[in-house]
């Protein structure tokens, strides 16, 4: 089924190889320069003593048998870090991954989705920085709506302090990260039901297919690209999970230790200047990342890798690997071409829910709209610190009286007199737009060439690029400082575009290879036979049918941008007026021995308004990418 | 309607593609700099300040001034600009003030460290960094230019190796005990206890007229609870076992800092005298408001309530010896790196000295630690926290000194034992582990 052998137009087979190596060269170029390299380092320096001593596998065995990494001293929760990853994998997973789609697949039929959309992506585009702020109004016991809705039931183990204690912190980071990563699974499935023809779903309902026979027997197969992104993307995410965790509990992982991580032992490694175990952790970090992540895809994927069997080992890893990663729309389309819709029996439920037409209309509109206004609660804690004087809310942002309401704490941080919010937001934009542009395009065309091409090693080099999303910030922060200030490029915004480009790559490439896997091949083959090259073929033909994936690329490589503060704080200095938005954020409200909750929370607000219109902005692109592939043929 | 899309998307794709391009030329335009027209020989002209290069017109730029990032932030931040003003008008040097939080400054100083840099001519860190990075070479001796007589004996300690002296010890806050107000007193009939079992007497007493617990646990990332833990040690252990602790000589598991823990701290807790870890500036609202009697903070809460002048402040009781009091300055050094390293060192001999202390007392809420600055130069309020110190010995803040991986380590169990107390064998034996 694949394009491998179109007529050949003039192009000699070296130059059409040439041509296609095209596609790889500028997303190879900056990942070696700028990921690679340094992640090479990182793994190097493991194996060596602060000295610079080889040390073999020394700081390896330190750090697996700390008591940081695994403690099972005392059933009263630290755990260790890698138990707590795994803990995130096993709760956090399942959870953000099918309220994403859930709220995906009911968003289709419901009115106003595009604002429902975007009340739940508001968790995504909260800058972590000031992520504190919204636990506040989460977790408090004053505070916090979570302990008071417990209060109100009547809970009142539950009704407390949530991150006082080891059991509640623990389990209350992993679930407020559900709230923080829904939008991601949503946004991505989103993207992917656009996909799905019309016509499946028209044939499913002739046919009589019930609506979760539909989901169950379309839907569903189909968005499993979709799914592979969301779930290779959230494990890698989970993994190096950090932003959160210190925001919530600190460098050391709250009480005890109890919702350390590894990317935070990492990070504390990294801020001691024990640089070595860090790496290590680093390297665990990828590893782990390379084994679950098949073992994860394969459960959530069956019937693939089904492919030849016998071979060497190392052909079958690679014949597993392949699988794992290849096509495999064609597959499921073709599985779909032979169900005939009269045979499906009717999956054994506990009950059917009978409700006429309206009342199911009614009703899903009444649920996406509840969950929507559920996403906004913690915002809503945001918004009052950011209208209302402190004192009114510390009891609760509900309290209706008194309510004195103002835009004060806006205008003081838009016209700071010395971090003007203002010139924030143009050096962001300076950053974010190119930043967003350029790794999407760049990777677009290498994922174009990992769909499409057919050239030994090519799994494994596609492999190597994904793993590289497991690598966190901080490891490579040394070498990427030192390359930038050898560049002369320290406190200019081009050090933190070239860095973002290069950084957004691998999960940019992931997820638009799924996608053109998604697409038909039929319109790019009838191409080809007119004669079209491969990079006219690209261009004119699959580029726009991409619409929906690369608006949902910008969005979230946007967002990405927009809130990154490690990069911006190692690479731009605090007296540059070059400085972020994200940058000044901390420096308008925190304060050594006082934080300034109103300017903090205006601030926070102003900030993550932007990925927000953004998001809002492109949805249309969506509809306008389904009406696209719906005229294909 | 059919062919719209595709159009469409192409129009959209080409743009993005000129708009990458222009990026990327614009881009390269910054890297490689703009062409200029005309080379012009400037060695004639006198050389600007600082060796400067002249602009296209031949001008010299404003000279650039010395760069100060502390951690002060809006009022605070404002508290501490009329120092620098001061400065500027007895020296003639202009300055620029940064704020930026130590943490970030931990992740960020090593890279330019590591680079020859230096985001700035003087930095606000805390003791154990200083003190790291200056045996590492990354900091200015400034013996000669800090006068160690101006001090308490000791006071450099933190930053002194051998005879070095990589830091210099601006105002600081302490760490006096427990506040109250004195109209909650009153209303009563309260009295602040001058014996431990007067003291447990008062929580009780405390309880009916509150709404939550008798004292209120401030969290930030588990240090207010270290300093309640360090107030008792330095009260029930005395400042030999604070110092020795510091210092890694004595173990927190040894039988007599155990005690410290069973006899006095453990109970309190396991009573309910305090309350859960709440974010401490939200909880000066929450005491003030009378949700709890008593909270144990440090002496920069004089700037954060509606009305000082109600402020009550009392110590731990009943010592059985002397008493040790825990004092948190401020430290700053002068990187290596720094381009105006002259300057510098006149801005920290100056913040160093009893003209800049005496500026920064008369705002409020901050302690000198130079000898010669007068009582009178203190708020009312402050000048009451300033004679708390008298009869005590000051103590260095035990987890700032370490620093490292033990301070958090300390903070995280701490939190622990506020959760869980019958864990202390745990927290003390994790403790440990982590202290030097």
């Amino acid at each position: 089924m694949r394009p491998e052998r179109g007529p050949s137009g003039p192009l000699s087979s070296l130059s059409k190889g040439v041509l296609r190596a095209s596609f790889f060269a500028p997303a190879l170029g900056l990942l070696l320069f700028l990921v690679i390299i340094p992640v090479a380092e990182t793994i190097f320096i493991s194996f060596f003593s602060p000295n610079g001593s080889f040390v073999g596998l020394q700081n390896y065995r330190d750090v697996v048998t700390s008591t940081d990494t695994i403690d099972l001293r005392d059933s009263r929760i630290p755990f260790g870090t890698a138990i707590h990853n795994l803990l995130w994998v096993l709760i956090h997973l399942p959870l953000s991954l099918s309220s994403g789609m859930f709220l995906a697949v009911i968003l289709q039929r419901v009115r106003g989705s595009s604002i429902v959309k975007s009340m739940i992506f508001l968790g995504m585009v909260t800058p972590l920085i000031v992520g504190g702020v919204f636990l506040r109004f989460l977790f408090d016991e004053k505070a916090g709506i979570v302990p008071a809705v417990f209060r109100f039931l009547g809970v009142t183990a539950l009704a407390r302090q949530w991150t006082a204690f080891p059991d509640t912190l623990l389990f209350g980071v992993i679930l407020g990260s559900v709230w923080l990563w829904t939008g991601f699974s949503l946004i991505v499935y989103s993207a992917g039901l656009t996909t799905i023809p019309k016509d499946y779903f028209d044939a499913a309902k002739i046919d009589g297919a019930s609506s979760w026979q539909t989901f169950r027997r379309v839907t569903w197969p189909l968005l499993r690209p979709m799914t592979l992104v969301v779930v290779t993307m959230t494990v890698l995410w989970e993994l190096k999970i950090f932003d959160i965790v210190v925001t919530a509990a600190g460098t050391q992982g709250g009480v005890g230790g109890a919702a350390d991580v590894l990317g935070l032992q990492m990070f504390r490694y990294f801020v001691n200047q024990q640089y070595n175990k860090a790496a290590v952790v680093a390297t665990l970090l990828t590893i782990t990342t390379i084994l679950l992540g098949l073992w994860t895809l394969r459960k959530m994927v069956p019937g693939l890798g089904t492919g030849r069997k016998g071979g060497s080992l190392r052909s079958r890893v690679a014949r597993r690997v392949a699988s794992l990663f290849a096509g495999i729309g064609a597959p499921i389309r073709s599985r779909l071409r032979s169900i005939r819709w009269p045979e499906i029996r009717r999956p054994r439920m506990p009950f059917r829910l009978r409700l006429p037409r309206r009342a199911r209309t009614v009703l899903v509109h009444v649920v996406a709209w509840s969950i929507g206004l559920l996403w906004l609660v913690p915002f809503l804690g945001v918004l009052m610190a950011s209208i209302r004087p402190f004192s009114e809310i510390v009891y609760g942002w509900w309290q209706p009286s008194p309510f004195t309401a103002s835009a004060d704490h806006f205008e003081q941080v838009w016209n700071h007199p010395t971090y003007p919010l203002s010139s924030g937001f143009r050096n962001s934009f300076i950053v974010a737009i190119p930043s967003t542009l350029i790794p999407m395009f760049v990777a677009s065309v290498a994922a174009y060439g990992f769909a499409r091409f057919r050239f030994p090693m090519r799994d494994y080099l596609f492999l190597s690029i994904v793993v590289l999303m497991a690598v966190p910030q901080q490891m490579v922060a040394v070498p990427i400082f030192l390359q930038m200030n050898s560049l002369g490029l320290l406190d200019n915004h081009l050090s933190l575009i070239l860095v973002h480009s290069a950084w957004g790559l691998p999960w940019i490439l992931l997820f638009m290879r799924n996608f053109f896997l998604t697409l038909p091949v039929e319109v790019e083959e009838a191409a080809r036979v007119d004669g079209a090259s491969d990079f006219k073929i690209f261009y004119r033909i699959v580029l726009p049918m991409a619409l929906p994936a690369l608006a949902a690329v910008t969005v979230l490589q946007f967002m990405w941008v927009w809130n990154d503060y490690f990069f911006a704080l190692i690479l731009i200095s605090p007296f540059s007026d070059q400085q972020l938005a994200t940058q000044l954020v901390p420096k308008l409200g925190i304060g050594q021995y006082n934080v300034d909750w109103g300017l903090l929370s205006a601030a926070s607000l102003l900030v993550l308004l932007v990925p927000v219109l953004v998001y809002s902005l492109l949805q249309r692109f969506y509809i306008r990418g389904m009406v696209g592939w719906t005229i294909k043929g | 309607m059919g062919q719209a899309a595709p159009r469409a998307g192409r129009t959209l794709i080409t743009a993005l593609l000129v708009l990458v391009i222009a990026v990327l030329v614009t881009a390269s335009a910054v890297y490689y700099g703009f062409p200029q027209k005309v080379q012009v020989p400037v060695q004639q002209l006198p050389a600007c300040a600082d060796g400067q290069p002249r602009d296209a017109n031949f001008n010299c730029p404003a000279p650039v001034p010395l760069k100060v990032i502390g951690p002060w932030s809006a009022a605070e931040k404002d508290a501490f600009l009329p120092v620098l003003d001061l400065f500027r008008r007895e020296t003639g040097i202009s300055y620029a003030y940064a704020t930026q939080r130590q943490e970030d400054l931990q992740q960020s100083l090593p890279l330019d460290f590591s680079a020859h840099r230096t985001p700035a001519d003087v930095i606000f860190m805390p003791s154990s960094f200083v003190k790291q990075y200056g045996t590492q070479g990354h900091a200015v001796n400034l013996q000669g230019t800090i006068v160690e007589a101006n001090y308490a004996p000791g006071a450099l300690d933190p930053v002194k190796v051998g005879t070095s002296i990589y830091g210099g010890v601006y105002t600081g806050k302490v760490k006096p005990g427990f506040w109250y107000r004195h109209s909650f007193f009153a209303a009563h009939d309260l009295r602040p206890p001058t014996t431990w079992v007067e003291f447990t007497d008062l929580l009780a007493a405390i309880k009916p007229y509150v709404r939550n617990q008798a004292i209120i646990s401030g969290d930030g990332v588990g240090w207010p609870l270290s300093d309640v833990t360090e107030h008792f040690i330095a009260t029930y252990g005395g400042p030999s076992m604070h110092r020795q602790l510091t210092a890694g000589t004595l173990a927190w598991t040894s039988p007599s800092v155990k005690s410290i823990f069973t006899n006095y701290l453990v109970p309190t807790l396991e009573a309910g005298d305090w309350s859960a870890p709440r974010e401490w500036t939200a909880g000066v609202t929450e005491w003030w408001n009378g949700d709890y009697g008593l909270y144990f903070m440090g002496s920069w809460i004089t700037g954060m309530v509606p009305d000082p002048s109600d402020l009550g402040v009392f110590s731990l009781p009943g010592a059985p010896g002397p008493v040790g009091i825990v004092f948190g300055p401020d430290y700053f050094f002068v990187p290596t790196y720094s381009s105006k390293l002259a300057e510098a060192k006149q801005l920290a001999a100056f913040l160093a000295g009893t003209k800049a202390q005496t500026m920064q007392v008369r705002q409020g809420g901050h302690l000198a630690t130079v000898t010669g600055v007068p009582i009178t130069a203190y708020p009312v309020v402050d000048a009451g926290v300033a004679r708390l110190l008298e009869g005590k010995e000051i103590l260095s803040d035990l987890d700032d000194t370490i620093g490292g991986t033990f301070q958090t380590v300390f903070w995280s169990k701490l939190q622990l034992l506020w959760a869980d107390p019958t864990q202390l064998d745990t927290v003390l034996a994790d403790i440990e582990a982590a202290a030097p």
